[in-house]
């Protein structure tokens, strides 16, 4: 959003703030452990046949 | 575990038990950075070399393409930290860009999707209905992007 235009023209820019942060949260938790643990690495080698 | 913080908007964005500290002291001290900032040009590079340089052998670090965060240059340097391993939700970048975030086998890449669940899309939804509301309404709402805007409309322009 060009907020230099917006707030010359008296139009509000908002975020939607925390809605969705417990969400984001759980995912990055989801993606540490996957890192952590190479899921993603132990997933591809089980799908090449490894 | 303990969560640590650093606010760039002021310590009361922040849940109140959690410490809030400079950038560098929070990066010199957590085991895992989550970057969650818009890309404005106050956040443009917020993470530099320097930044990278005072995170911990070994630490990991979560951010979402389209955030503030790195440079081109920054990323090089991320690379070459010995034990440095991140995982990062990409959207709308070009294929060269993602070739090179996508390099070191210690990057887990993920679509832009971590918001997107039915609970989480209801919320946003309703928020977003409730700050028009709250607008026509005249009733000042939080997480206003351009405040300067009231000012504004104060005079009349």
């Amino acid at each position: 959003v060009d907020l230099a235009a917006a707030t010359a023209r008296g139009i509000i820019v908002t975020t939607t703030g925390p809605a969705n942060a417990g969400t984001v949260a759980e995912y990055i938790f989801a993606l540490l452990l996957a890192l952590m643990r190479s899921v993603v690495q132990a997933a591809g080698g089980m799908r090449a046949g490894l | 575990m303990q969560v640590i913080a650093a606010a760039g908007r002021g310590p009361d964005t922040v849940p109140k038990p959690v410490p809030v500290l400079p950038l560098m002291e929070m990066l010199a001290a957590a085991d895992v950075v989550s970057l969650h900032a818009r890309l404005m040009p106050e956040t443009q590079g917020m993470i530099d070399a320097d930044a990278i340089a005072a995170m911990r052998r070994g630490a990991s670090e979560h951010r979402a393409q389209g955030t503030g965060g790195w440079s081109r240059a920054d990323r090089g340097a991320a690379n070459r930290a010995s034990g440095w391993r991140c995982f990062g939700q990409l959207r709308g970048r070009t294929a060269s860009h993602r070739l090179t975030i996508a390099g070191p086998a210690n990057v887990v890449l993920s679509p832009h999707v971590a918001g997107q669940t039915m609970g989480a899309v209801l919320r946003v939804g309703l928020t977003a209905a409730q700050a028009i509301l709250d607008e026509l309404a005249g009733r000042r709402r939080g997480f206003v992007v351009n405040p300067a805007t009231y000012a504004t409309r104060q005079r009349g322009i």
